[in-house]
């Protein structure tokens, strides 16, 4: 109980409370943004939180999350653009709506999708978090390898559509990951001759080079960008069309229900990812729905389900990477990078180590959906703006920040040089078809990976009889390999047909 | 992409992890003798290669099995203007880290800043550059007063 009421003055810092606040609102106005979202403003950002405390740190990179997320329906719903790909199925119902002069209606239902959604998986982590975390400090090396490998697998078979360029993917992640000093012999490993990898490649270069470099790459290609098509403007709605009544938000309850539900779970398996769960609560809130005929023609239940279900799917990412330290999508990589960097180890020792942080963290998460309401209904008038940002001007300044957030981690223009690098082998894989997202959580898994299969080969002997002797190991390896090869099957079925 | 990509980008990855198999981790590593599996410090380097070989040349063979027939229709032609400009706006940011040691921080974004917007935007110079200058005074002032950052200072003339 301390450490709750020590979390709680973490909390109520006003430092933190500010920088959860800035730090939402930064991430609605660029998750509304299309083209950029929370994938490339955390890069951009996390220089900018070295200088913070871990925990307002930790609050603004989390408001800008969730932020972001719930941004992405604004312009899916205003211009039928979705502001993250997250947002996608909010265009089916929303844009819709918008048409129909109901826009401010649909944007308040995304927003208490979003907030619902969001509140849910928050109280599923912090109810299973320590509980697991505790369960989770019975495994040992042979458990914990096969976990991770198990993670690893679900993160390379879902991330593109090719199972070989997810698995290339994560491959050359492990390569970049074993780069360095050998943690167990302190051997240099594969630097030649280059002294500054004698400490491994930085995380922050190459999530930004990867994520915020490659992006403006891509979207260059389309020069000279111009401004989004005209958005909707809600002031000239009438007041009965903005307003979302309490009726209306009842009737939306039970897709509200499935779509948090449907997130939360899709969080909590690795590597799905918020549109997948979108499209899932989407798909089960009109199976399940009285006026199934409604949606795709400005069904609220279509913009609630969607919405609750992509930011339930945010929360409930953390709770594997909290509880065993895994990554599950590439923006909770990017802020397992913020963790490490304020040293935090995300994983079962985490609550030990940093109880107190960690339920200033809940509490955050909580207030968050606060403000997200309070910004939300209070600026919806003004977001019709946000869209008519120059792009052009957007993607400059983007990038001029992300040089300069990389410079400033170690005043070092080789971070800028490897971050400008790793922006253009971002940009080949992503021309190429081949996944990011497994890339970065295998160069994050991989160091937690070797540990435990080297300790587990040192405790038999060498032998591979250990994953065999252990009924946990065997089961998720078991697993692993049965879904290794439904892909595998369900790839030969697809390229047959 | 076509066939042929995809074979080629197998043939890569697999001809990367025979060098690092055969090659990189033999004379970058040093593994003594006493050094057995569980501790050496290449066994997982070389899992990694080994993994590079395989999905490597499984991809290659499987995408020269499936190639279409040539009857199938030509192969879509490849975008070359877009990675171009692309290239362009990588090699503005490439010039302007080369310029931050020299001009210092302020000078160099100014450029920096107002050649990728003119650049992206295809309007007019000056746009770009009332811009970039308050843009980056105000990077500036973030980075340097509220945040305390070192910036690059001038080599040159600094």
């Amino acid at each position: 109980m301390d450490q709750v009421f020590a979390g709680l003055a973490l909390f109520a810092d006003w430092h933190a409370l500010l920088a959860m606040v800035v730090g939402t609102i930064l991430g609605i106005v660029v998750g509304a943004i299309p083209g950029i979202g929370p994938a490339q403003l955390i890069p951009i950002s996390l220089p900018l939180t070295f200088a913070m405390q871990p925990v307002p740190a930790l609050l603004f990179l989390l408001g800008e999350f969730v932020g972001g997320i719930y941004g992405g329906s604004i312009t899916a719903i205003l211009v039928n653009t979705p502001g993250t790909p997250a947002s996608v199925a909010t265009t089916f119902d929303g844009y819709p709506l918008a048409r129909q002069g109901k826009a401010g209606k649909a944007l308040k239902m995304a927003l208490f999708g979003s907030v619902v959604g969001d509140l849910v998986a928050t109280t599923v982590l912090i109810l299973l978090a320590e509980r697991l975390a505790r369960l989770s400090l019975e495994f040992g090396p042979a458990e914990l390898t096969a976990v991770i490998v198990l993670s690893l697998t679900l993160v390379v078979a879902v991330a593109g559509r090719s199972l070989a360029k997810g698995l290339m993917a994560a491959t050359f992640g492990a390569l970049l990951a074993v780069i360095g000093t050998d943690s167990i012999t302190g051997t240099p490993r594969l630097i030649f001759g280059v002294m500054p990898l004698l400490s491994g490649i930085g995380l922050v270069p190459m999530i930004m080079g990867l994520f915020a470099v490659s992006e403006i790459l891509l979207l260059a290609e389309d020069r000279p960008l111009t401004r989004m098509g005209a958005a909707l403007d809600l002031r000239r709605e009438s007041a009965e069309n903005r307003r979302l009544s309490l009726g209306e938000l009842w009737r939306t309850r039970g897709a509200l229900a499935r779509g948090s539900a449907v997130g939360v779970v899709i969080g909590i398996i690795p590597g799905l990812g918020a549109s997948v769960a979108a499209m899932l609560g989407y798909g089960l809130a009109r199976r399940y729905s009285r006026t199934p005929e409604a949606f795709g023609q400005g069904s609220l239940e279509g913009v609630a389900a969607p919405e609750a279900a992509n930011n339930a799917e945010t929360s409930g990412a953390l709770l594997p990477f909290i509880v065993l330290g895994i990554p599950g999508s590439s923006l909770v990589a990017m802020l397992g990078g913020a963790f490490l960097v304020h040293g935090m180890e995300p994983g079962p020792l985490l609550f030990q180590a940093h109880g107190d942080k960690m339920y200033a963290v809940y509490f955050g998460l909580y207030a968050v959906n606060f403000v997200m309401l309070a910004f939300g209904l209070g600026c919806m008038g003004l977001f019709h703006y946000i869209v008519k940002v120059p792009r052009d001007i957007l993607l400059a300044a983007v990038f001029v920040l992300s040089v300069v957030g990389t410079y400033a981690i170690e005043a070092s223009l080789t971070d800028v040089w490897v971050m400008l690098i790793f922006g253009l082998i971002g940009y080949v894989m992503r021309r190429m078809d081949v996944p990011t997202a497994p890339l970065l959580i295998a160069f994050l898994l991989v160091p937690q990976l070797e540990h435990s299969l080297r300790q587990a080969l040192l405790i038999s002997g060498g032998s591979l009889a250990i994953f065999a002797e252990r009924p946990i190991a065997v089961g998720i390896l078991l697993a692993t390999v049965a879904w290794l090869a439904y892909r595998l099957y369900r790839g030969r079925v697809s390229v047959r047909a | 992409m076509t066939w042929r990509g995809e074979a080629l980008l197998g043939l890569v990855v697999l001809l990367a992890g025979l060098w690092l198999a055969f090659l990189a981790i033999p004379q970058e590593i040093r593994v003594a003798a006493s050094q057995t599996n569980e501790i050496s410090p290449a066994f997982f380097p070389r899992i990694v290669a080994w993994l590079f070989v395989l999905i490597g040349g499984g991809h290659a063979i499987f995408h020269v099995l499936q190639r279409p027939s040539a009857a199938a229709g030509a192969e879509p032609k490849k975008r070359l203007p877009g990675g171009l400009h692309a290239l362009a706006a990588l090699a503005i940011g490439a010039a302007y880290a080369t310029l931050l040691p020299r001009l210092g921080f302020l000078p160099a974004t100014v450029l920096g800043l107002a050649a990728l917007t003119f650049y992206l935007g295809g309007g007019s110079i000056w746009r770009a550059v009332l811009f970039a200058i308050p843009f980056a005074v105000l990077l500036q002032e973030l980075f340097a007063r509220l945040l305390g950052t070192p910036l690059p200072r001038a080599g040159w003339w600094g």
